[in-house]
């Protein structure tokens, strides 16, 4: 699975569970989530849960709590980083 | 002994009366609106036990005059750990009163909730409070876990006023923490091991007891929550506040402060820009 297919995964789980409207030309995969108030911190821990089942992978706190965790390329690319070569 | 009377505090109680002879026990409430559920309990629960009770009571003005420094030594202004820290600032006060200077040792019922993921969200007024992530029974478990690294709410708060606590669940956290999903999912986990691990101790209405919150007023409208909604000390409130008491200018520093319930700084002022 390439670093685009987890973004875009990631991308339509934020999009659907967050209702993000389909208009907001603000939203992307570069946008912080938590900043742009996408994001709060009970939809970080739903995020947080989907992302490890559906990577098989477990997030470690550095990751979580990196500057690049709070975008989805910057998701992806740990979510990358963390599954087993 | 801070003691609700609810399944947590009544165990760890029942244990204190065993092992520290003389301990007292402690129980908060809101004054105006007659003897809560929580308090009727923890005064049955102490009789039953044969420790004292001091009252920690407080009308709206006396709770709310602790908002700053809970908001201070709690490191925290999201709503549901800062009604927490309020409870535990008028029973730290009414605790350093009694002691006089005599020092004491606080012990309270803390974390088995997150342990047995025994939360719910509440309502006031048409609203919802306390939200809970949508997760399955483990993963929402690691998450209140997780949480834990900001709940200065209970040792900051306690220590403002020179107390030390200790919370005895803590000795066990990996006993709870091994306890398998389908046990997180039945609806009895709390009674069954407070049954399992407490027996005798607990008294047998404590455990019929339906769970009250503090922060909630357990039978009564509002509690804690609803006299901080009912004086506008709203999320929006608490975070401005939270700002300005951490010197912090920009209230985006105060979104990147804390992340998945861990802090990213030492300070919220050093929470900084991005990158």
């Amino acid at each position: 699975m390439t670093e685009a297919d987890v973004a875009e995964r990631v991308e339509r789980f934020v999009r659907e569970q967050f209702a993000i409207d389909p208009g907001d030309g603000r939203f992307g995969r570069s946008v912080d989530l938590f900043e742009g108030a996408y994001v709060d911190s009970v939809g970080l821990a739903e995020m947080l849960g989907f992302i490890e089942e559906e990577f098989s992978v477990s997030v470690p706190d550095e990751e979580l709590l990196s500057d690049d965790f709070g975008t989805i390329d910057g998701i992806a690319a740990a979510v990358c980083r963390l599954r087993p070569a | 002994m801070c003691l609700s009377g609810g399944l947590d505090s009544s165990g760890i109680a029942g244990l204190a009366a065993d092992h520290f002879p003389g301990a007292t026990a402690v129980s908060f409430d809101l004054t105006g609106g007659g003897t809560s559920e929580d308090r009727q309990a923890a005064e049955r629960v102490a009789e039953r036990l044969g420790m004292g009770l001091l009252s920690a009571d407080a009308d709206a003005g006396a709770l709310l005059a602790h908002l700053d420094s809970v908001l201070v030594e709690g490191v925290d202004w999201r709503d549901f750990n800062v009604h927490a820290g309020l409870v535990n600032a008028v029973l730290g006060q009414a605790i350093a009163r009694a002691a006089d200077g005599a020092g004491a040792l606080v012990l309270t019922g803390d974390l088995p909730n997150e342990f047995l993921i025994d939360y719910h969200a509440e309502r006031y007024r048409g609203q919802t409070f306390y939200e809970l992530p949508r997760l399955a029974p483990a993963a929402l478990r690691a998450s209140l876990v997780r949480g834990l690294d900001t709940s200065n709410r209970e040792i900051g708060v306690f220590a403002a006023f020179g107390l030390p606590v200790v919370q005895p669940y803590a000795v066990a956290v990996d006993a709870y923490l091994s306890l398998p999903a389908e046990f997180l999912a039945r609806p009895d986990r709390k009674e069954h091991l407070c049954r399992a691990v407490f027996g005798a101790r607990l008294p047998a209405f404590v455990l019929e007891r339906p769970k009250a919150r503090a922060q909630t007023g357990g039978d009564r409208a509002g509690g804690v929550l609803g006299t901080c909604l009912d004086h506008g000390i709203d999320a929006v409130w608490l975070k401005r506040r939270f700002a300005e008491l951490h010197d912090v200018q920009d209230l985006r520093a105060v979104d990147r402060f804390i992340r998945a319930g861990c802090y990213r700084s030492a300070a919220p002022a050093l929470a900084g820009e991005p990158g």
